[in-house]
């Protein structure tokens, strides 16, 4: 039976052809924008063509996953993400800045990232647990859950990615049917404590949080990146420099090039024109993705893919709001672009959990 | 096929759902259209402006540095300031914008310097993160002001206004105010604020200078500047002035610490000197010590090699890291445990000049050979008889021992805010056991009452614990740090916390015996520092001679004995102590003949002004 089974899923590989298309497109972009960056270090592009690779292994494995088994993994899997979080913490020196990052030997590895993802599906597991909208005790618990997630990420400390990680949770709290009034509640009560938690905090971490805010007022670093990504941006015009022919991400005015800002690098060179073409694969992955949550009618998986989705989107539009100088500098990379495989692998992820979610719905819908 | 547990979705859920997807979706379109609005903005509506930024003219941030933080003593002494320095440099990053041979050859002229090595080095070296290269170091201001007058002839060449660290006092204090030295990447890493060490290449390496890093070295300020194809700055656009470092006041009298050094000259030991009340470090001298100037400025790796390897280690701060045999210092400690255990100090034993365990086996001889005859605890204190104390530690046991002792303080760190301090050792059976695999013997708690075997103890924590005996069981955290300054405003910045330690409970009965002991020590007829008493009038001193049995397992396996570490602990005046001390000076024979007089002569230095003024 098992064997049977096996067999079965690995010929018929399901996929769902917007999406497969969308993550084909991508990596060869993500490959033609880094050639242009990397010179002659050629072991750097090999290194993400094999990302690339497994990331696209992971998709058609995880495309094929019954929605039920991932229901029932949930919890085991952000028990032990949560786990890795704190490994994190325990492992990490505290007086040397934050650590984020686990080794296993070869492999480096960021739990935040899986955080994200695990937070995602336990809440959707709790909110399916009656019919929505969300009652309260649900509501406490979600919350509970989240602030569970979100602690050790800030002692990391890695604020901006406890945010994140926190938008990520509510969301799947905001599609089960939250009420509006506790979600305004919410955000008053944010404001609210500012007045009270700011004056708490030690001049270098007001200094910190300042720039976080407003990094030109910080022109040494983020504030640099910020005003040089602008002026690859906006000096790359309507059709771009062309090819190869960028003049800041060659001269190294860019930092990160490779990774947060590969974004700077992209819009110099296929200018205005590149941009809306790589908006546009962005949004039919967006688009595709909430309305596979919208037709799906398991309570779980419409929840799950409505939330992955919107991870997608967040990561897309907070890295091109921070190069574009519009939103402040968090290190995010930009999906299915940027180099580094923490972010390829989740990524990957959520689409193989789309894609199995819209395989199952559809099997469901022929069963009937 | 499978079967699915689908959860059923009533038509009401599923409204919900596709009003908030929808939702959704409209704010991600309308996000995703602000992004559309702002790319439009910066690459067709201000493309001409940004590509002139990006072709003809780049912005170029440059930091500059700020002024470190002075340290000062209390009595307003400067500890470490910065001197000024002058250095010829060319801001560039691209070859083509370096200063040609004519150009050089002009300015070699000017200033008497070798055109041809200025060219040499510009054209070899590799400018630094900041894209500047070094042409000449060090200038004086007479060749400052003339190259200033001709700058206009030079684009490009600056002349870059730097600091040097200086210490005055420069060997006195090295082991307190420590020395900055050159920034590595594992200085880097270690840091809270990574990117305020643009530019920078010096960090606080030891010291007060390490361990108050963060307070001393200031904030970057900046230039934002234009820079033209060849990378020469063009304009300066704006400048934000960099922030100096606090001025820190420390608690350190510079007049006792010089004292205390000159006391040592010539000598290996420590003085440690605080205010008993308040923990404030008043004098904390290591010899022998080093200038930290030439270190600072950089001496090449074979200078440096020489003074680290020198055989009487200056580099060593013995205050904090030496760890020392107590010898009869410990007597004191030991006889207030006594005391508030079952002792009572009238209680008298004699003493023929040997001891033995239950009066059979080895005997443990007294440093009199033919002993003190009938002793209690207060003439015990005062000759130093070891019999009474082989006889109080055979009583308290070593367990009753290390408890008391830990108390003190002995065997963890004070506390004291520099880094790296050692804890010493206060040994008990269970550390013998996991340490050396041996069972405790009986002998070893009998020479532990006169502070000898395993025991450990640094200068510091012999300090406190004297502290503690003058102040009736104030166990002080001793500080060196007494203020920050705003070094512009001479502001006082922050407030420090109050003294912090820990109270000893027992009885002031027990803590006037004891300082009655140690008052015999140095005004009794047969007290063992009697001799520092001479001429004495103007206050009291109650102290405890050490001599602590040095033995140096050599690298052939056998044993050499050294001549004796010399100890002194003592406070004064006896009744409102205002300073606590103890001085070690290594190999230096009997505690009585070198390590007190160090002391009488401290706390003349430090008492006899205050007196003169009351008298007045």
């Amino acid at each position: 039976m098992i064997a049977q089974g096996w067999f079965g899923s690995i010929v018929r590989v399901r996929v769902e052809p917007v999406l497969m298309a969308v993550f084909l497109l991508f990596p060869v972009l993500s490959l033609v924008t880094l050639y242009s960056v990397v010179d002659t270090d050629t072991a750097l592009l090999l290194r993400h063509g094999v990302h690339i690779l497994i990331a696209l292994t992971v998709v058609l494995v995880v495309a094929q996953i019954d929605i039920d088994v991932l229901k029932r993994l949930t919890i085991p899997v952000f028990v032990l993400s949560l786990a890795l979080l704190f490994l994190v913490l325990v492992h990490g020196d505290t007086t040397k800045g934050a650590t984020r990052w686990l080794e296993f030997g070869p492999l480096h590895f960021q739990p935040s990232e899986l955080v994200k993802l695990t937070l995602c599906m336990t809440l959707a597991v709790i909110a399916a647990r009656q019919p929505l909208p969300l009652g309260l005790s649900q509501t406490l618990i979600g919350l509970g859950v989240i602030c569970l997630a979100m602690i050790p990420v800030i002692l990391q400390p890695d604020l901006g990615t406890a945010v994140l990680i926190g938008c990520a949770g509510l969301s799947v709290l905001f599609f089960a049917g939250l009420s509006w009034k506790i979600l305004c509640a919410m955000g008053a009560a944010g404001l609210a404590a500012i007045p009270v938690i700011w004056p708490r905090l030690h001049e270098h971490q007001q200094r910190r949080l300042l720039y976080f805010l407003d990094p030109e007022r910080d022109p040494l670093n983020a504030g640099y990146h910020v005003i040089q990504s602008k002026i690859a941006i906006g000096s790359g015009g309507m059709y771009g420099k062309g090819w190869l022919n960028g003049t800041q991400g060659h001269l190294q005015f860019l930092p990160e090039r490779t990774t947060d800002f590969i974004f700077s690098v992209y819009c110099e060179e296929f200018g205005f024109i590149g941009f809306i073409l790589l908006l546009l694969f962005y949004m039919a992955f967006v688009v595709r993705g909430l309305m596979i949550a919208l037709h799906t009618r398991d309570r779980y998986a419409r929840l799950l893919a409505a939330a992955l989705t919107l991870i997608v989107f967040s990561y897309m539009y907070v890295n091109m709001g921070m190069a574009s100088g519009q939103l402040p500098v968090v290190g995010v990379p930009l999906p299915m672009m940027s180099m580094g495989g923490s972010s390829m692998l989740s990524v990957a992820l959520i689409t193989g959990i789309l894609m199995a979610i819209h395989n199952c719905e559809k099997q469901r819908f022929y069963l009937h | 096929m499978k079967a699915y547990r689908w959860d059923s979705a009533t038509d009401h859920e599923l409204r919900l759902s596709r009003a908030r997807i929808i939702f959704a979706l409209v704010v991600l379109l309308i996000l995703a259209g602000g992004l559309i609005l702002r790319m439009f903005f910066l690459q067709v509506v201000q493309h001409a402006h940004y590509t002139t930024l990006s072709r003809d003219n780049r912005l170029h941030v440059v930091p500059i540095l700020p002024q470190r933080g002075e340290i000062y003593s209390s009595d307003g002494v400067l500890l470490a300031g910065n001197l000024a320095t002058y250095n010829l440099v060319v801001q560039t990053e691209r070859r083509s914008g370096l200063p040609t041979r004519p150009e050089l050859l002009r300015l070699g002229q000017l200033l008497g310097a070798d055109a041809e090595s200025m060219f040499r080095s510009v054209h070899t070296a590799r400018p630094n993160r900041q894209g500047t290269l070094l042409l000449l170091e060090g200038l004086s201001e007479e060749r400052v002001a003339k190259f200033s007058v001709h700058q206009h002839l030079f684009p490009g060449i600056d002349v870059q206004t730097g600091f040097r660290r200086y210490y005055p006092l420069a060997s006195v204090s090295a082991h307190v105010v420590g020395r900055v030295g050159g920034l590595d990447k594992r200085d880097l890493a270690a840091v809270a604020e990574p990117e305020q060490y643009r530019l920078r290449n010096r960090i606080g390496k030891t010291g007060i200078e390490k361990r108050y890093e963060e307070l001393l070295r200031g904030y970057l300020g900046y230039h934002s500047a234009e820079v033209n194809a060849d990378g020469r700055i063009v304009r300066i656009l704006e400048t934000v002035p960099p922030r100096q470092g606090e001025a820190l006041v420390l608690n350190i009298n510079a007049d006792l610490q010089l004292e205390a050094h000159a006391a040592l000259a010539g000598r290996r030991g420590a003085v440690v000197a605080i205010e008993p009340a308040s923990g404030r470090v008043l004098a904390l001298v290591s010899t022998p010590s080093y200038d930290p100037n030439p270190v600072t400025i950089g001496l090449d790796k074979q200078q440096y090699q020489r003074i680290k390897q020198r055989a009487d280690a200056p580099l060593f701060n013995r205050s904090i890291h030496g760890q020392y045999p107590p010898g009869s210092v410990i007597k004191p400690f030991l006889a207030q445990a006594a005391l508030a255990g079952t002792v009572s100090s009238g209680q008298a034993r004699h003493c023929p000049g040997w001891f033995r365990i239950n009066g059979a086996g080895r005997r443990f001889h007294d440093w009199k050979a033919y002993g003190h005859g009938a002793v209690n605890l207060v003439s015990a204190l005062e000759q130093s008889c070891d019999v009474y104390f082989y006889g109080l530690a055979l009583q308290l046991g070593i367990e009753g021992m290390a408890a008391a002792l830990e108390g003190f303080g002995f065997g963890s760190a004070t506390g004291i805010d520099l880094d790296g301090e050692h804890t010493g050792l206060i040994p008990d059976p269970q550390w013998k056991q996991a340490r050396h695999k041996e069972p405790w013997y009986t002998g070893e708690t009998v020479i532990t009452g006169i502070g000898q075997g395993y025991m450990l103890v640094t200068p510091v924590q012999l300090a406190v614990a004297t502290a503690a005996l003058a102040t009736n069981g104030w166990l002080p955290v001793p500080t060196l740090l007494g203020g920050r300054r705003n070094p512009l405003t001479d502001e006082w910045l922050g407030t420090l916390p109050p003294p912090a330690g820990s109270h000893l409970a027992a009885a002031a009965v027990q803590w006037e015996q004891v300082r009655q002991g140690m008052r015999r020590v140095v005004h009794g007829e047969r007290g063992t520092a009697r001799g520092i008493a001479m001429g004495l009038e103007a206050y009291e001193i109650a102290g405890k001679t050490g001599t602590a049995q040095v033995v140096v397992r050599e690298l052939s396996g056998t044993s050499a004995e050294l001549e004796d570490h010399s100890l002194f602990i003592a406070y004064a005046p006896i009744q409102e102590p205002r300073i606590a001390l103890a001085v070690v000076i290594e190999n230096g024979g009997s505690g009585s003949k070198y390590a007190a007089p160090v002391a009488r002569r401290l706390f003349d230095h430090y008492l006899r002004p205050a007196t003169a003024r009351l008298d007045r």
